[in-house]
């Protein structure tokens, strides 16, 4: 029987995001300017979702579905929660930018767009599947870069990101079509089959290759990050809060289901592929962001090299520490979401400028503080969120037994001490410079205000949270 | 230590500052002056608990067999690391960790004390106890860490919190620099301190202190690992503890208040890396290149800064290489294998040094804020409780007798001498000699002679709520290092602090320890160098003022390169800050160009289109698009050096598609 009640069971948070989704919809039609009401259906959507997701992780439900095609396990789980969870947070802030352009409606539907095609994303088995999941979370992105019409670099970021997309899509595609070849199944598990042996066909590893090549545009690893400044600066600020999240998370998540479900008997060429990415994304990452002038670029770049920091847990994924290296990947997301997410909304709140963060502690110090704990969280001070990511990673990489690996894990570390100098430089001119006018409270913004203080103490209390988090993550049914 | 009720006093004298720091933060503008007594009660309250925490391990408590202490052990489950292990938090206080307790909450209750009058006033005065509680919250927790993970928490929260003192004035604009320099030479150091914690943690499953250094014993680490993980985790302490090559950020981090000075550098941040050098000893003792690194490093800064300390013209300046100069010979005695010693002179170090930045604060205060020797002079008689536990702080820094500083730097150096490490033993002498000169220097330009400004002819004795403190502290001064007279002295009283505070019998047994025989040959020498240091001080300050004039005249180099600190910013600057910041700049060119250098040299036809493109404003997309095929062009050359048949494939393939899309866009 193809469908039963399980199934239903394991998809509530899928259905309950499609509800949502028209929900939202129906209401802007019949209530035009209900700005404040669309975003709190929205709000209440992915809090449904979340739950609805925890509920099924406390309660171990484990499920294949579709001929194997789409599985419910406590992994996927964990990154709908995640999803879940930042989606929430940037529906609050984008209330007040919706309301001001009177586009609530469409925006929040394409974010509830976003969180559907992630959370179906995370559960794909199959090849195709992902594809089209993978193409429902960012089709619709690229509206949401291109939403803010009063601003050309919105159209520019907009038009970027879309033209890059298209070629990273079709090369993704073109790696899954040839994987499908190859193996003659789209199946993760059969996919396994062909990989098994080790030596897999030459049209097979040209099939990783794209893949893998589709899958760095989508992560934005070097040097396939171009569109990620020009898009994240274009975006809205809420919006590329949003997508440097929860997508990147789901993106994470599925292509470590794909490699280590799919081709584990390869994991030699593609721990050495994303290695070498890892290398690369961190220095361009943090290199490009030194010296930027205005701190959206700044976080773009930032993002880039957190993007080189989870390949690092990639890399890992061999020898002894495979099991730590996934629950790398997934803690290093759930902190990176805290963290990254808090620190794009206080740039909403204050102004993208470096100057507009003069004088910050004076003029709304809760704000400066909470900052402060995201500047120091994405260094990776202890005891906040980002600290907790790297550990694992680093754990999981001095365990490998690879030399590359090494190599990798000896690169974050000197790129941890490269990037102090441009988080602190935001902490410098908050502190030390004077105030200029103009970066006072402005109206409305009571939500988004809660949002960074509610994110600000999920990243110092992050060494409570982690202890469920690393339970989650030891017992997540992937390896 | 078993007991709920017990543990819970034990965790209450790390938590109880935490707590205060949070109150003083929520609450700080209705408690405005009273978050005094927040933070001094709170504080009082820990030192009374680390009182119970010694006579514990002392075995002083009634239901402890007399005499047969035991340290307090306890922890709880905090992480599951699955198959890799797990994380614990805990609390591990052996005598030499009782004993710091006592000194981080006796330091920072003076200095809380003292700040109730110096700060008096301040608009942020609460936020000052907060960062102070804080502080000596983190410290205490950083004291009592049974392993690594946990140390390094407090660790990176004494660094973190350090930043708030650094940047507490931020009016002043030479407090950003300070800040930012402390910061980031602190990151390497971190940097440094976890690759060596993930070492021991691959090498043996553990982070604790113990287990370390009992599997490094059973063999689990090779001699040579077990060495590159002590270095890493010394050159963490070296950052911390501004030791050579790492000290350059101390003397510019002086912009904070001076009574949180006094705290960083008696009883937190600075002592920090000495601390964890001395709690992490038993993994130190297996590594002898370890050790002799630990005791040329420490001997060569205790050198090198006393000399930078010379030439200094602010008094804050000078007692800031002090520590450096101080914490050089901890080091020095550490990696002699004189445990004892090197942790008997961090006690004294916390009084005396405490106290000198406590009346650097006060001379700051009586002639208007500045620290300048320049602005004072002749307040000999304008402040005579000032002048007097000066000289005696002075007297104990120089090691003379019967002064604190004297018992235990005297059985540093000895311990050099002893291990036949005669150059580390001259440098170490030599020192003594500087370090009174230095001192002195000091205290004749600030004391005597002619008043130099209007505020030093005003100046007068700072009210009692300052004077208390000075005066508790000086006397320790004098008195605190006759705890720990060697029993070669002659005198009928037992060595307690040497009997309390021993290193482990395991460390004992590595290093072939014998007892030290205190030497009065020695004694006399390091005393007389000392003597004639101050008489040295004397003669060109007081007596012969143009002697000063003259050799500064004839050697003006030296004396610049004195001041300057041996010129070490600037060979930093242009070794990694300007390369730094040039890369950095050619990046941002690079990026606000786009990726057109590149390709433009790559073809003539993306170039071309790249001019078309232009001229819509979305100039570089064609090229983005390129990078992707690049990009996946380089993967395929990664992933095919193993299968190189597929590599010529690959590359025709790649550039007939990255021309097509580039020619298309």
């Amino acid at each position: 029987m193809p469908y039963s009640a399980e199934t239903f069971v394991g998809l509530i948070p899928e259905i309950i995001a499609a509800i949502f989704l028209l929900l939202v919809l129906m209401v802007g039609v019949f209530a035009e300017r209900a700005a404040g009401l669309v975003s709190g259906i929205t709000a209440l959507g992915t809090v449904l979702i979340f739950a609805s997701s925890a509920w099924l992780l406390a309660s171990g439900f484990h499920g294949s579905f579709f001929g194997g095609g789409y599985v419910v396990d406590g992994f996927a789980l964990y990154f709908k929660l995640v999803v879940a969870g930042s989606a929430f947070f940037a529906s609050l802030a984008a209330t007040r930018w919706a309301q001001g352009t009177g586009d609530a409606t469409e925006y929040l539907t394409l974010i509830l767009s976003v969180v559907l095609g992630a959370l179906l994303l995370v559960s794909m088995r199959d090849l195709f599947g992902v594809f089209l999941a993978l193409e429902l979370a960012t089709i619709p992105s690229y509206a949401m870069v291109a939403f803010d019409r009063s601003r050309r670099e919105s159209a520019e970021g907009g038009m970027k990101y879309i033209i890059t997309g298209a070629v990273a899509s079709s090369v993704l595609l073109y790696g899954i079509v040839l994987i499908y070849g190859a193996s003659s199944s789209a199946n993760l598990s059969g996919v396994a089959k062909a990989f098994s042996s080790g030596h897999a066909s030459p049209v097979a590893l040209l099939g990783l290759i794209l893949l893998l090549s589709g899958f760095a545009f989508k992560v934005s690893a070097a040097p396939f990050h171009f569109w990620t400044p020009d898009a994240y600066q274009g975006a809205p600020t809420s919006a590329a809060a949003f997508l440097s999240v929860a997508p990147k998370a789901a993106t994470f998540a599925i292509l470590l289901r794909i490699l280590v479900e799919g081709m584990p008997g390869e994991a030699r060429v593609w721990t050495a592929i994303a290695a070498v990415l890892a290398i690369v994304t961190m220095f361009t990452g943090n290199l490009f962001a030194l010296r930027q002038s205005n701190v959206r670029r700044m976080l773009a770049y930032s993002s880039v090299a957190h993007s080189g920091y989870v390949l690092t847990a990639f890399a890992a994924l061999q020898g002894g520490a495979k099991a730590e290296a996934v629950q790398a990947v997934m803690i290093y997301s759930a902190a990176y979401a805290a963290m990254n997410l808090g620190a794009f909304l206080v740039i909403d709140l204050v102004g993208e400028d470096t100057k507009s963060f003069n004088g910050l502690i004076r003029t709304r110090p809760m704000v400066a503080a909470s900052m402060f704990l995201f500047m120091a969280a994405l260094v990776g001070i202890p005891p906040l969120s980002g600290f907790w990511g790297k550990l694992w990673i680093i754990i999981a990489g001095t365990g490998s037994g690879s030399i590359l690996t090494y190599v990798t894990v000896g690169v974050l570390v000197v790129n941890t001490v490269l990037s102090v100098p441009y988080y602190f430089g935001i902490v410098r001119n908050m502190i030390f410079e004077e105030p200029v006018a103009g970066t006072g409270e402005t109206k409305g913004e009571g939500p988004l205000k809660f949002s960074v203080y509610a994110l600000a103490i999920i990243t110092v209390l992050f060494f409570i949270i982690i202890i469920p988090l690393a339970a989650v993550a030891g017992s997540s049914g992937l390896l | 230590m078993n007991t709920v009720s017990s543990q819970l006093i034990i965790a209450a004298i790390v938590g109880l500052p935490f707590m205060a720091f949070l109150i003083c933060v929520l609450f700080g503008r209705r408690l405005k002056e009273n978050a005094q007594y927040v933070g001094t009660f709170c504080v009082l309250i820990s030192l009374v608990f680390s009182c119970f925490a010694l006579a514990y391990v002392a075995g002083l408590l009634p239901g402890n067999v007399p005499g047969e202490g035991s340290s307090i052990q306890f922890s709880v489950h905090w992480i599951d690391l699955g198959p890799g292990g797990s994380f614990s938090m805990g609390v591990d206080i052996d005598h030499w960790a009782a004993v710091m307790l006592i000194i981080v909450c006796f330091v920072s209750l003076m200095v809380q004390i003292f700040s109730g009058g110096y700060m008096e006033g301040h608009p942020r005065f609460a936020w000052y106890y907060a960062v102070v509680s804080i502080f000596t919250g983190s410290m205490l927790g950083l004291v009592v860490s049974p392993n690594f993970i946990q140390a390094y928490f407090f660790w990176e929260l004494v660094g973190g919190t350090s930043y708030l003192i650094h940047g507490f004035y931020f009016e002043k604009p030479a407090a950003t620099y300070a800040a930012e320099k402390a910061f980031i030479v602190n990151r390497v150091a971190d940097a440094a301190l976890f690759i060596g914690i993930i070492i021991f943690w691959r090498e043996t499953g553990t982070t604790s202190f113990s287990g370390i250094a009992s599997a490094a014993h059973a063999g689990f680490i090779g001699s040579t690992t077990l060495t590159a993980a002590s270095l890493f985790v010394f050159l963490g302490a070296t950052g911390k503890s501004a030791q050579f090559p790492l000290h350059v950020w101390l003397s510019n981090a002086m912009q904070g208040p001076t009574p949180l000075s006094a705290l960083i550098h008696a009883a937190a941040m600075i002592v920090s890396g000495v601390y964890l050098v001395s709690r992490t000893y038993n993994i130190f003792v297996q590594s002898p290149t370890a050790m002799e690194v630990v005791a040329i490093v420490g001997a060569f800064t205790a050198f090198m800064s006393a000399t930078m300390a010379i030439a200094q013209k602010d008094i804050k300046q000078i007692i800031a290489y002090s520590t450096i100069s101080q914490f050089g010979y901890v080091m020095l005695g550490l990696g002699e294998g004189a445990f004892t010693a090197g942790v008997f002179h961090i006690y004294n170090h916390a009084l005396f040094k405490s106290l000198l930045f406590l009346l650097a604060a006060s001379l700051g205060y009586a002639v208007g804020g500045s620290s300048d020797m320049g602005v004072m002079g002749g307040l000999k008689k304008r402040m005579p409780v000032t002048y007097w536990a000066f000289v005696i702080a002075g007297l104990s820094l120089a090691g003379i007798f019967p002064f604190s500083g004297f018992w235990s730097k005297d059985a540093i150096i000895a311990a050099a001498y002893d291990e036949g490490h005669y150059v580390l033993f001259a440098l170490a002498l030599f020192t003594v000699f500087l370090t009174a000169l230095y001192i002195f220097r000091g205290i004749f330009i600030c004391f005597w002679g002619e008043p130099r400004s209007e505020e030093a002819r005003k100046a007068v004795e700072v009210p009692s709520i300052m004077t208390v403190p000075m005066i508790i502290l000086a006397f320790l001064s004098i008195v605190s290092g006759w705890v720990g007279i060697p029993k070669g002295f002659g005198l009928p009283i037992k060595d307690v602090f040497g009997d309390f505070v021993q290193p482990s019998s395991f460390a004992q047994k590595t290093l072939h320890a014998t007892p030290q025989n205190f030497s009065f040959v020695m004694a006399g020498i390091s005393v007389l160098f000392g003597v004639i240091g101050i008489w040295l001080a004397y003669t060109v300050v007081v007596a012969r003022p143009q002697w000063a004039t003259a050799v500064g005249r004839t050697f003006p180099r030296v004396h610049a390169f004195l001041l300057n600190g041996w010129y070490f910013d600037l060979v930093y600057d242009r070794l990694f800050v300007r390369p730094a910041k040039a890369l950095g700049g050619a990046v941002r060119d690079f990026d606000l160009r786009g990726f057109g250098g590149l390709v433009s040299g790559i073809g003539g036809a993306v170039s071309w289109s790249g001019e078309r493109l232009r001229a819509l404003q979305t100039g570089g997309v064609q090229n983005y698009a390129f990078a992707v095929l690049l990009g996946a062009l380089i993967i395929a050359i990664i992933a095919s050096a193993q299968y190189s048949f597929l590599v010529v494939a690959l590359v025709v393939a790649f550039s007939v598609v990255a021309a097509a899309v580039g020619a298309r866009l």
